[in-house]
This record gives structure tokens, sequence and C-alpha cells, in this order.
């Protein structure tokens, strides 16, 4: 019992270790830059996935996007910061784990009695954390805009889907920052990876944005909502195991093998 | 008996062999690691640190095992490596803080300036270590591997960076923990007469093999130095033809007041340095081997490679 205090007021302190390690700057601009994307999204889509004016297909039905279409749809909203978690988990992860391998900071903390998946997985959670936060307040804030109450179960279940796509992007740049070791393609590739997939899933022959994650995101809104009001029990069809592959056992498997890899494998010279 | 062993230890990067069956033993006391650049010091380091894992042989510290057992291993140890990174936004007492913490060392904060105060760090407590120098960051590093109050403490090149009296307290408080606490140190070094000063055994590397390693005393008798200086208050020109005049000395030089003789016996020319400065009645300043005595042992296996 004793070991086990200990061994978790390690990891506190290790988290808190993170935690003041971050720069506030970054962390400040990591806010204001999600805001900005997702309050302006005729700004900030006309380079994303979706254009203002460009056919959207929802439930058989397909319709011009306009502004209004990513404030009244919470699952648009995630589908513009999922691309933005990508770049900003890259910068983060580039940051906190791989250039701590190029300026040998994580070799002198390993030198001190602390156990390597402790070291990474506190990485992870403050990492993780801070993007969650930076994506969940304009979430928020365009959810409260839109008139939602901010006690109403909607906005709670919106919170709980929007942590799969940080989840993936912080695994995603997890993942590359401890096989790599190196910031700049720490940095890089996540975003490239995400929308390398996002072209791959992409599986419309016309020039029509099928908005797979946004789909798919709506139908786990319902499915959830659904299972927490009693109304259905959620039916497992095959669409739901693509969303519990992608959304889920994806970022789950690559951040189990990012923990295992440093914990057993990887060598510090 | 060992704190420290590796058997047939091999560590390759790429095609180049870093550790070549490398046979270290290190007893308890203050222990010098010593071979040139590249010698592969700091890879057996890191090795014994579970920094890296051996491609083949085992290595042991306390007689745990360095890959699988690292974590109980480094709770045992204190380190400073040659090259340590530090969170740069950090303070110095603030960093050492959470080390304290790591180690869970009680009342850590009085520990923390106590411990700054021994480095010379008190007045920069409050800096961030972004604004530190070298030799700032040598001995908040240095403090750093005190800071647990370990059974043993590793040190990798501890003196570079530091001036002359930084080297000179270093060596003291080294000497001094091992007499007081008996805290074990296991010094990589090139600056040899202060290890010299210190160690009761001395590890010689080279090319990742160990070359030689033994009690310092021991080692010094078995390579007896072959060069020594004697410096005199006055008649140097007289002493050094008596010197000449024995048929152990080769080689014989005068520098000032200094001479320097090669000798084929060094044991006799130790026996008749004194006398004949004794028959002449000519005060002796000094008499020493030339280059110190672990110097001596690491110039016969290292200088015939070219490496120093």
């Amino acid at each position: 019992m004793l070991r086990l205090k200990a061994t978790f007021r390690k990891f506190i302190t290790l988290l808190a270790w993170e935690l003041e390690e971050i720069p506030y700057l970054l962390l400040g601009t990591i806010v204001f830059s999600t805001t900005i994307y997702v309050l302006y999204p005729g700004v900030s889509h006309s380079a994303g996935s979706l254009r203002i004016g460009e056919l959207i297909e929802r439930d058989s039905l397909k319709f011009k996007a306009s502004i209004q279409d990513y404030l009244f749809y919470p699952s648009l909203i995630i589908d513009a910061i999922e691309p933005l978690a990508a770049f900003l988990a890259g910068i983060l992860f580039a940051t906190n784990v791989a250039r701590t391998f190029e300026n040998k900071e994580l070799q002198t903390l390993l030198t001190c009695p602390v156990k390597r998946t402790h070291v990474i997985l506190s990485k992870f959670c403050v990492n993780y954390s801070i993007l969650y936060i930076s994506s969940a307040i304009p979430f928020l804030l365009d959810m409260i805009l839109l008139g939602i109450s901010s006690l109403s179960l909607d906005i709670y279940i919106w919170l709980l889907i929007l942590a799969f796509p940080i989840l993936f992007a912080c695994s995603l740049a997890i993942f590359i920052s401890v096989t790599l070791k190196m910031s700049a393609f720490s940095a890089v590739l996540p975003p490239l990876i995400y929308f390398g997939l996002s072209k791959a899933l992409d599986t419309s022959s016309e020039k029509t944005y099928m908005l797979l994650y946004s789909k798919w995101d709506e139908k786990l809104f319902k499915a959830i909502q659904d299972w927490i009001t009693l109304q259905s029990v959620p039916q497992i069809g095959v669409e739901f195991l693509y969303i519990f592959l992608y959304r889920f056992l994806l970022p789950v498997l690559l951040l189990a093998f990012s923990v295992i890899y440093f914990d057993k494998i990887l060598q510090l010279d | 008996m060992w704190i420290i062993e590796t058997r047939e230890l091999v560590k390759f990067f790429g095609d180049i062999i870093a550790l070549d069956s490398l046979n270290l033993r290190v007893p308890k006391g203050v222990c010098g690691f010593i071979g040139p650049n590249g010698a592969g010091k700091t890879t057996t380091i890191h090795v014994l640190l579970g920094l890296l894992k051996a491609d083949r042989g085992e290595a042991y510290v306390f007689g745990l095992d360095s890959w699988q057992n690292s974590y109980e291993i480094r709770c045992r140890v204190g380190v400073l490596l040659e090259n340590p990174g530090y969170p740069k936004g950090f303070t110095a007492e603030r960093y050492l803080e959470f080390i304290a913490k790591m180690y869970e060392v009680n009342q850590s904060k009085s520990k923390v300036k106590e411990l700054l105060r021994e480095v010379d760090l008190l007045w920069a407590r409050n800096r961030k270590i972004g604004e530190f120098s070298a030799g700032m960051l040598q001995r908040l590093g240095l403090a750093k591997a005190l800071i647990g109050e370990p059974e043993l403490i590793i040190l990798d090149e501890p003196t570079a960076n530091l001036d002359p009296i930084g080297r000179l307290e270093l060596m003291e408080k080294i000497r001094e923990l091992w007499k007081d606490k008996r805290i074990n140190f296991f010094i990589s070094s090139h600056i040899l007469p202060e290890l010299e000063k210190i160690c009761t055994w001395a590890s010689i590397i080279n090319e990742g093999i160990i070359v030689d390693q033994g009690p310092v005393v021991e080692l010094a008798k078995k390579y007896m130095p072959r060069e020594y200086v004697v410096e005199v208050g006055s008649r140097v020109d007289l002493v050094a033809r008596n010197l000449e005049n024995l048929n152990v000395v080769e080689k014989i030089s005068v520098e000032g007041n200094k001479i320097i003789c090669k000798v084929k016996d060094a044991q006799k020319f130790c026996r008749e340095v004194p006398k004949i400065i004794a028959e002449l009645n000519i005060s002796l300043r000094k008499f020493q081997p030339l280059y110190g005595e672990l110097m001596e042992v690491y110039k016969r296996h290292v200088k015939v490679k070219g490496n120093i």
C-alpha cells in the first residue's frame, strides 16, 4: 500500500513537472487559434475539408454548405476541430516529447528514480488535457451561442464525442514522437497522416464531401443519447464497427504501442 | 563484493562496436573510470543506468540487472551525465525540488537549499536554468546527483566546465562523502592527477575493452613510472651529474631547478636519489613521477595506439 502511494505521488510529481514545462504562451495560442478557427469557419475552412457552398450529403440529402451548417451541427464543428487538433498535437508532442530526446532532457530525467511508463503517460495526459480543454472551450462557446443550454445532456454527450478525435490526434503524435525521436518529423507528420487518412476514407466518386467522420459522430451521438435516455439499445452494425475501429481502437492501440515501446524497447544514447 | 560488474558486455551502434566484451569490476569506494575520448566510457555508464540495452553480455549494479531492474538501480544511484539536459524554464530551486520528490527526500525544500549552498548556487536559486553558464549547469548537475544521498554516485566527466577552485572543491567533497557517509563513487574522467588523489580503484578502458583494472596502489606498483622529476634548491648541475652516473638512469635533462630522469629500474632509482641528495647536503624540494601514477598506466595502454 505504501509503495502504491509512493508510486502515485511520483506520478503526480511528473504531471506537475510536465504542466510546469508547457509554456503558457503556447497554451494561450492554442486556445486562441482554436477559437478563431471554430468561430470563423468561412475563413478557416476554405483551406479545410469543406468549402462554403459545396455539397454536403446528410440523411441521403444533398445540400449546399453554409456557415450555419457549421454553427448548427456540432458534428461539423468537431470535423473542423479535428485537423487543427492533429496539427496542434504534432507541435505539442514535438516540443514536449521529441525535443526532449534531442536536448537530452529525457535522458537526464530518466537517470532519476522514475518509471518510464510514468514519464510517457504523464506527457500524454498533460498534452491530451491541454488539447482537449483548448478544443472544448470554443466548442462549448459555440454551443452556448447556438442557444443550447449548458445544462443540456446533449452538450455533455458532444463533449464526450469530442474526446475521441483528440485522442486520435494525440496518439498519432506521441507514436511518431517516440518512434522517430525527431521534433521536425513529429510536428509535420501527424497532420499529413490525418489528411492522408481522410482522403483514403473518402470513398465518394462525385465531387461531394461525404464528411464520413461527421456522419459517424452524429450516429454515435444518437446512439449514446438513446442509450442514456433508455429509448433503445444501440445496434452494432458494420458502421459502428468502423466507428469503434477508427475512433477508439486505432488510437488506443497507437498509444499502447507507444507506451510499451518507450518502456521496453527505446534506447537513449 | 563488486557494486558494478559487467560480463562480456557488447554494444554496437550500427556497424561500430562501442563496447567489445567489456569486463568491468568496481568495488566499494571511490573508483576511477579512465580512457580516451570514444573509448566507451559514456556508453558503459548509459548501459549501467538502463538508458541503453547491451547487445550481448550482462551488466549489474548492486547485483541487479541494469536493463531489467533499471528503476531499482536508479533509486539507489545519483547521476551526473556528461551532457545533461535540463528544463530551461525551471528555476534551479524548483528543478531540484522536483528531483528531491522523485528521490522521496524528506524536508525537500531545506535539503535543496543546503545543496545549493554546497555547490555555490544559492545566489542563483531563483534564476531560470536557461540563463545558467556551463559551469553553473555543472554545479546544478552535481547537486542533482547528491540530492537523494544515494549509495553510489556515478559522475561522467564531473570536472568539465569547472574552474580550478571548483575542481579542488569537488574532489574534496567526494573524499568527504566517502569518508563520512560511505557514499561510493564511480568517476569517469580524463583529469588523472585529480582522480589519483581520491581514487582507491581504477579501471582503464580503451576501444571498448578494459585494458587493466585494480587498486590504484597495485596498478602503481605494476606500472612503476619510468620518468621522474627531481627538484632541488641549489647546485642543480652537480646533482644532475651525480644522477647521470647511476647506471639505472637512461636519459637526463635539466629545466631550471628541475631534473627530469628517464630510468630503467625505478625501485633502485627511488632508493638512490635521497641518498645522493643527503650526501651532497642539498635541500630536496620535489621528487615524484613526472606524470603521476595513473597517467603512467594510462600512457602504457593508450598512447601506443596513438590516442593521446
